[in-house]
């Protein structure tokens, strides 16, 4: 409807104005002053483009339906960081927070090419990444075609192997971020493969990769995640604490990979007996978290975690919470019941704990 | 700061060189070719705008594989959009503050218009882009933007000096055909062959820009090549 009046109007104004600029050019008896033929100018000129770009919205529309968009929807669909990665890691400035349009453009200009088999496509798609009129330069192109390649690899599109020797050729580009982005890619596999084993020796080596990634000047929001991530798992929250606080200062968006930042941030909060600013990350999490409805997701990370620190029982109160979250009072009083008769319980998380239970006790009728 | 450089230096050496080589009985209008100058910055929020408009929610990228819709993105968006808001901010210019400016201080300012937009837009737009490239942006690129100052500063002296319209109307429209036809040389020709007809183009421009620059009078009257003017009909026959 609103497409429809702008039409109207614009196309009014045109018409409006042609009239009035040939009544007055063939008029021998008006004499317009200048200023008259400048307005008359700038206001035919606005209606045009108006109209112009009216028409371009409604019968030409972005069409965002095409297959590369949608491979990278199908294969984030359970990892949805490897997609905001993917679109924020070009972002000149790591503060915006929306993701622009023009960088999914980018990728949308390369939309017809086979990138599983065509060795080309990955040249045309680096060529149209880096060259005129994209956002970003040759460094940042290349790592989003390590990127890409690591999402397919993770669809088994393309195997290990091959995605590796392309991101070894791709390094020489820019000498000082070859061991950058190389050991980038790198801690990108070590996580993973941790994730699924939890061997200690892929935590020690992925450390020092982070290390390394997190403390080069290149490094980005992400890099601070994964690293204080580590060093949460490796019993060290003091060292987490201000690597956390900055990646979510300089987080771009707010996705639920944001969400997995607030999340460690409270978590290291906990576990450093901070308990103001825990219960209030706690008491904030809802607003901070995208994907609420699963919420749940988080509860195999909390008992993990309370593995890792056994004398941390606040850890307990926020299973606890989550629990009281999805409607499992059960879980929830359980969860509260292990936290309380832990000695190291403090005043506060012990008051919360409290109150939060009796929410979970069944209503007694009057 | 060497990508600053980049940026700019076309700019302000082809304004410079304008300004040493017209004004030698007077003195430039600084604080006139000044707002001339806000007007090209100006000019260029609108415009972005709209070529964020087509890139995000129309069909018509600039870079779009489609040559239709790189075409089509080129024509509204390099073409009618930007030639519009350049041309109108410097009208604006010209009615509120510059009425005794005379012909040449209206070419002038509008090739103050271009430059500061062309510089705009290196800034905003193509200071990622390689060196080789940003190079060939302030030999080519930047130039294209002044001689269209030229075109239009034409025009606004033609529609002043006969007090009509048609002359705004048909300078705007030389400027989107120009300036589209620079954007999209590269749909139709292949790779090694691109930038041929965009050099020779601007080079028959640049020349045609010198000639009408160095035949617009810095005042009535005081102009070094003065144009003869045919004495009037009652004049020859008294």
């Amino acid at each position: 409807m609103m497409i429809l009046l702008l039409f109207a109007l614009a196309g009014m104004w045109l018409v409006a104005m042609l009239v009035w600029a040939v009544f007055t050019l063939t008029s021998h008896n008006q004499v317009p002053r200048r200023r008259e033929h400048y307005l008359r100018f700038l206001l035919t000129g606005i209606s045009l483009l108006a109209l112009l770009l009216c028409v371009s919205w409604y019968f030409f529309p972005r069409d965002y339906d095409d297959p590369l968009d949608q491979l990278f929807d199908e294969t984030t669909k359970n990892r949805p960081s490897l997609l905001e990665r993917f679109l924020a890691s070009s972002r000149p400035d790591p503060n915006r927070w929306a993701i622009p349009e023009t960088e999914r453009a980018t990728v949308r200009a390369v939309r017809k090419i086979d990138l599983a088999n065509d060795e080309a496509g990955w040249e045309l798609l680096q060529k149209q990444l880096s060259g005129i009129g994209s956002l970003s330069g040759e460094h940042i192109a290349h790592r989003q075609i390590a990127l890409a390649q690591y999402i397919m690899m993770g669809r088994a599109d393309v195997d290990s192997d091959s995605a590796w020797s392309r991101v070894r050729n791709a390094a020489p580009y820019d000498a000082s971020v070859e061991e950058y982005e190389i050991r980038r890619f790198l801690a990108d596999t070590l996580q993973t493969r941790h994730f699924e084993s939890g061997d200690a020796e892929l935590l020690a080596k992925l450390r020092e990769t982070m290390e390394f990634v997190a403390g080069h000047p290149s490094r980005n929001f992400e890099d601070q995640y994964n690293l204080a991530l580590v060093y949460l798992l490796d019993g060290e929250p003091e060292k987490a604490l201000p690597v956390i606080v900055s990646a979510d200062k300089l987080w771009p968006t707010r996705g639920s990979m944001r969400g997995n930042v607030y999340f460690i941030m409270m978590v290291v909060h906990t576990v450093l007996d901070n308990d103001k600013q825990a219960l209030s990350l706690l008491a904030g999490f809802r607003d901070n978290y995208p994907d609420w409805i699963y919420v749940e997701n988080y509860l195999p990370d909390i008992v993990d975690l309370e593995k890792i620190y056994p004398d941390k029982p606040a850890l307990a109160v926020q299973r606890g919470r989550f629990h009281q979250w999805i409607n499992d009072y059960r879980g929830a009083r359980e969860a509260y019941d292990d936290a309380m008769a832990h000695d190291d319980l403090s005043e506060s998380w012990r008051i919360a704990a409290t109150m939060w239970k009796i929410e979970t006790a069944p209503a007694v009728a009057p | 700061m060497i990508t600053a450089l980049l940026c700019c230096w076309t700019g302000l050496v082809v304004f410079l060189w304008m300004v040493q080589g017209k004004y030698y009985w007077t003195r430039p209008p600084w604080t006139i070719l000044l707002a001339f100058a806000g007007a090209g910055l100006a000019a260029s929020v609108p415009a972005m705008v709209c070529n964020w408009f087509l890139s995000e929610k129309t069909a018509f990228w600039a870079f779009d594989p489609d040559p239709f819709n790189s075409f089509a993105g080129f024509c509204i968006g390099a073409g009618v959009s930007e030639e519009l808001w350049k041309f109108g901010c410097g009208l604006i210019v010209v009615t509120v503050m510059g009425r005794d400016i005379g012909a040449a201080g209206r070419v002038l300012g509008f090739v103050t218009v271009g430059l500061a937009f062309a510089t705009v837009e290196n800034f905003s737009s193509y200071s990622g882009i390689s060196t080789p490239q940003l190079v060939a942006r302030g030999f080519i690129s930047v130039p294209m933007h002044a001689i269209m100052g030229v075109i239009q500063g034409i025009a606004v002296n033609r529609a002043s000096r006969g007090n009509v319209a048609w002359p705004l109307f048909l300078g705007y429209g030389i400027s989107i055909g120009l300036h589209t036809l620079h954007d999209t040389w590269g749909l139709f020709l292949p790779e090694p062959w691109v930038w041929l007809p965009i050099i020779v183009m601007i080079a028959v421009l640049v020349a045609w820009a010198l000639q009408a620059w160095r035949q617009v009078p810095e005042v009535l009257g005081l102009s070094r090549s003065p144009r003869r003017r045919k004495a009037p009909k009652s004049v020859q026959e008294w």
